[in-house]
């Protein structure tokens, strides 16, 4: 295995551009050695010539050699458009490891658009709290990584958390079809999840979430009495957490059973990450769920192209 | 057990500082900001689990040691071993003064009184030496300190009860000031007496009702003695107020009647006040006349007096009673409610003028005389001027009281005079010119005195006047004894040999009164039972001015004997009454109001054992003896009163406190020799240590 980078170490540096290129950089020192290495570009995309194909797209230097006409895919139209839609609600602003899950969302989809940025794929980044934030179209260009990471550089402002608004704005703004990385908690109702995430299904959109919780969210490890106050809406609520963590778990276990019955229903890759896990398995997360994708894309003989 | 500083118990409750910190600590400290609440259902605090004591011995070890620190500090000590012995205290000095004055006889004063002297008596403790006193006008010794000391302990109990219950309370007014007075006296000055030291307790115990009309101005003078303190067990009647009756002047109405006697019953009005004190509650009364056989005589005065007032009315006695008494009805407390009223009787006075002037003759003697001599409400005066043939007493043979010459003296006159002397009369020699004086000689006892008319240049003075003489007795006071204003022109000098000593007292001469020139003014001389008063000059206006001045009619009436008005119903319990010399010269039989009769020799000339209100016959007058008014003033007095005295009072709080002081110092010495605290103390250290070390044992 790999040697990869607590996260607690990665979170120390402040800049994160850095650590999204030390996390590609050492995903990609890493690949080599990988599991998956080869599976993406030695598939060829010749396809015999069938009526109506655009004449232009023939191989004529095939046709020369064989006499057969097959048609040659183009470049251009297998390049990655990818969205990052990242939760910045105060939600987010909590963290028991020393740093916050908005941060480690924010190293995150930073890692990830630093990624594409390199197989040149075209990112485009939107942020939400009860509203949307910020929506930066998917572009390939000198520059955009940038401005990805400046607006993943702003605090968490929201006092809610709407996860119908953003995916509704996508829908309605990405035409093409592309990649949809919905980086959130979750941590909401979650009434218009699945017609707002099943409406960018049946555009085509490919969709990746994932939720990123604290430890202390998922099995509430908290020991003392206290009075437990709402990052996002400051109600603040006495709770012995001896007599409050079954019924904890049990509603947040429902939580989680509706997200993933939901995804699952959709065919959406659903991960759900901690925030102390290491970045590097985030990529390869996503790698994986790209590759089944491109799987399941060629056996129903999509033109989708895998990376 | 019992504790020095039993404040340090409240430490105690530090136990309750490691259970109250364990709970302190469960409680939620500030507040936990979490992402979301939407999985989070509010927990009521759940203290029974959470507030599970675990560590119960290093609890009770804990609370073991500051117990025994509090204890420690609290400094107990156990009252079983107080036994060492406090006896040793030289005791105190206690007299116990009752008020035996009339106020006391009021409902069951008494008897609470001699509860009270009885309770005393009981609480004493061994070395206390005790004395009774009672007192009235004066102080009355019943067991004196002496006598106590000799008493078996164990019967000084029956002996105090047994004495007090000897004594009842008299009819005469309370002196308490001087009492009092009397009584710390006697106490402080037995240690000058038997030179013991004089740090003994000292206290008289006063068991009295202290009522307001208890004179205390005997203490105004008085220097409190500085080891004496004064306690007041004060005894209160269960009816307050009290209402009283009281004499305040009488008069006999209309025509002096002639034949005197019990004709004066008939028309005699008296003034008399009914008080009633502030704490009474009853404020209507009347007044009834009763005769000696305790029937009402007359009619019903009603009266209204409020509490705390007075109201004086005129009441006359109802024609043709015999009553004697004067009731008031109406007041819960009789012992001041008779008024006994004597007779008013009118004295007769009979006055023998030898002289040669006519009454309207201003520059005579007799023009003085009869004006002088004249009659008044309590007396009526006969002026009698005999002539040359007449002689010289009443013919009816009523008695002559005063014989005044202005002339001189024919043999056979004077041998009436010697006469009358001789029976004890009186005779005033007035010298108008020498051989006036030479008349009289032989009835001085010397044969040839030398009488001459003295030059005088301008005027003379008295020079030396005898105040101890009867006559000038009541000039005696410094007010009264300028004689410098009379003048005199003329006298008489007369040469008088020294009486011998070998004369009967009879005989007896002495000069009473000589001019500033050493010459005799006024001579006494003794002829048996007479007396012969000679004066050297008259009270003419061309030999005197002696006439004219405010000294003559005292100086006169006093030749007649009797004091000028005595008020025969005007007496109060313990008066001493005056008996009149013209009673005869027998000894007199003084019949009291109780029936029995006590004989007065003629020369005491007064009698005092007036110890009961009622009538006292002497001879034939009647003195009406009541209550002093000062009695019926019963309303409480302040205790502060006596602190403006300088007197230390003491009471049951003031004891208290001493013994409380006392108990403390005992606790204090019992602690000190205990000192249980240094074991509590080492205790606490050794639960201390074990603590420690149990502590360290379970957090490894």
């Amino acid at each position: 295995m790999p040697a990869f980078i607590d996260p607690a170490a990665l979170m120390r540096i402040k800049n994160l551009e850095m650590r999204a290129k030390v996390v590609v950089e050492g995903f990609f020192s890493g690949l080599h050695r990988s599991p998956f290495h080869g599976f993406s570009v030695e598939f060829s995309e010749y396809r015999p010539y069938t009526t109506g194909d655009d004449p232009r797209y023939l191989d004529w230097k095939l046709y020369a050699r064989s006499d057969r006409c097959y048609i040659k895919r183009f470049e251009d139209e297998t390049n990655l458009r990818c969205y990052l839609v990242v939760d910045r609600s105060r939600s987010m602003g909590y963290g028991s490891q020393g740093y916050t899950k908005s941060d480690y969302a924010a190293t995150l989809a930073a890692t990830l658009a630093y990624f594409l940025t390199r197989q040149r794929d075209s990112v485009g980044l939107l942020t939400f709290d009860e509203q949307v934030v910020e929506l930066i179209g998917a572009r390939y260009r000198p520059g955009q990584f940038h401005r990805l990471l400046t607006a993943l550089e702003r605090p968490p402002a929201g006092n809610a958390t709407n996860l119908a608004a953003p995916l509704e704005r996508i829908a309605q703004r990405v035409q093409k079809r592309g990649v949809i990385i919905f980086v959130s908690d979750l941590l909401a109702p979650l009434d218009l999840l699945e017609a707002n995430l099943g409406y960018l299904r049946t555009r085509g959109h490919e969709v990746i979430v994932f939720r990123i919780l604290d430890p202390a969210e998922i099995d509430f490890s908290f020991d003392r009495p206290a009075m437990f106050r709402d990052i996002e809406s400051g109600r603040e609520l006495y709770v012995d957490p001896e007599a409050a963590r079954r019924q904890y778990l049990e509603k947040f276990g429902v939580h989680q059973h509706a997200i993933e019955t939901i995804c699952a229903n959709l065919g959406i890759d659903f991960h759900q990450l901690t925030t102390d896990r290491a970045l590097e398995f985030t990529l390869f997360d996503y790698l994986h769920a790209r590759q089944r994708r491109g799987r399941h894309v060629m056996r129903s003989g999509s033109l989708g192209r895998t990376v | 057990m019992s504790f020095l500083t039993p404040f340090y118990i409240a430490g105690l409750a530090a136990i309750a500082l490691p259970i109250v910190f364990h709970l302190i600590r469960r409680t939620p400290r500030g507040n936990t900001p979490f992402s979301s609440l939407m999985f989070l259902v509010p927990t009521p605090p759940r203290i029974t689990r959470r507030s599970r004591l675990d560590q119960w011995l290093l609890l009770l070890l804990r609370g073991l040691a500051l117990a025994l620190l509090a204890l420690a500090f609290a400094r107990p000590f156990l009252r079983e071993a107080a036994q060492f012995s406090f006896n040793t205290s030289p005791g105190q000095r206690i007299a116990i003064l009752v008020d035996a004055s009339a106020s006391m006889r009021r409902d069951d004063l008494w008897r609470q009184a001699r509860q009270q002297v009885s309770e005393a008596v009981r609480n004493l403790s061994p070395a206390d030496h005790v004395a009774l006193f009672t007192f009235d006008q004066n102080v009355a010794t019943h067991i004196d300190f002496s006598e106590e000391a000799e008493t078996d302990p164990k019967r000084l109990v029956s002996l105090f009860e047994r004495r007090i219950s000897e004594v009842v309370p008299s009819w005469q007014a309370g002196d308490l000031g001087a009492a009092i007075a009397n009584v710390a006296d006697r106490v402080e000055s037995l240690d000058h007496a038997s030179h013991t030291e004089s740090d003994v307790a000292k206290r008289i115990i006063l068991v009295s009702d202290f009522a307001e009309g208890a004179p205390l101005e005997a203490l105004q003078s008085y220097e409190w003695p500085a080891g004496v303190e004064l306690e007041v067990k004060r005894v209160a009647p269960r009816i307050s107020g009290n209402a009283g009756l009281h004499l305040v002047g009488e008069w006999i109405e209309g025509e002096s009647p002639n034949d005197g006697g019990s004709a004066a019953y008939a028309s005699t009005s008296y003034r008399v006040r009914v008080t009633n004190t502030s704490d009474s509650s009853t404020d209507q009364f009347q007044l009834v006349w009763k005769n000696s056989d305790d029937q009402p005589s007359g009619g019903v005065t009603k009266l209204y007096v409020p509490p705390g007032q007075s109201r004086t009315v005129t009441v006359a006695r109802p024609p043709n009673s015999t009553a004697t008494r004067l009731m008031l009805e109406g007041d819960s407390h009789p012992f001041d409610n008779t008024v006994f009223v004597a007779p008013l009787r009118r004295e007769e006075l009979t006055v023998a003028y030898l002289g040669s002037d006519s009454s309207d003759d201003p520059q005579g003697c007799r023009y003085y005389l009869e004006r002088l001599f004249s009659a008044t409400t309590s007396r009526t005066v006969r002026f009698l001027t005999p002539q040359i043939h007449e002689p010289l007493e009443p013919l009816d043979g009523s008695p002559l009281n005063l014989v005044v010459v202005a002339q001189s003296l024919e043999e056979n006159r004077r041998d009436q005079i010697q006469q009358y002397l001789q029976r004890g009369g009186r005779v005033l020699f007035a010298a108008i010119d020498g051989p006036a004086l030479d008349s009289i000689a032989p009835l001085l006892g010397s044969e040839a005195p030398n009488v001459s008319e003295a030059k005088v240049d301008d005027y003379i003075l008295l020079g030396q006047l005898d105040f101890s003489h009867p006559l000038f007795s009541p000039f005696a006071d410094p007010r009264y004894s300028d004689f410098s204003k009379i003048h005199f022109w003329r006298y008489r000098q007369i040469t008088l040999e020294e009486p011998s000593s070998s004369l009967p007292d009879s005989a007896y001469r002495r000069v009473v009164a000589r001019f500033d020139s050493g010459d005799p003014a006024l001579i006494e001389q003794r002829v048996a039972q007479g007396r012969l008063f000679i004066l050297t000059t008259t009270w003419r206006p061309a030999d005197s001015q002696l006439a004219r001045s405010s000294k003559f009619v005292p100086l006169l009436w006093g030749l007649v004997g009797a004091a000028p008005t005595e008020r025969e119903s005007f007496h109060y319990v313990g008066a001493v009454l005056t008996l009149s010399s013209s009673l005869g010269g027998s000894p007199k039989v003084v019949q009291k109001p109780d029936g029995s009769e006590i004989a007065v020799a003629f020369e005491v000339g007064h009698f005092d054992d007036t110890d009961q209100p009622g009538l006292y016959r002497i001879g034939d007058r009647i003195f009406g003896v009541n209550v002093d008014p000062a009695e019926s003033h019963t309303a409480p007095r302040e205790l502060e009163a006596l602190e403006q005295y300088g007197i230390r009072l003491t009471g049951e709080r003031q004891r208290q406190d001493a013994a409380q002081r006392e108990r403390h110092l005992r606790d204090v010495e019992l602690e000190n020799r205990q000192k249980i605290w240094r074991w509590l103390l080492a205790v606490a250290l050794v639960a201390l240590v074990a603590e420690t070390w149990l502590a360290g044992l379970r957090s490894h």
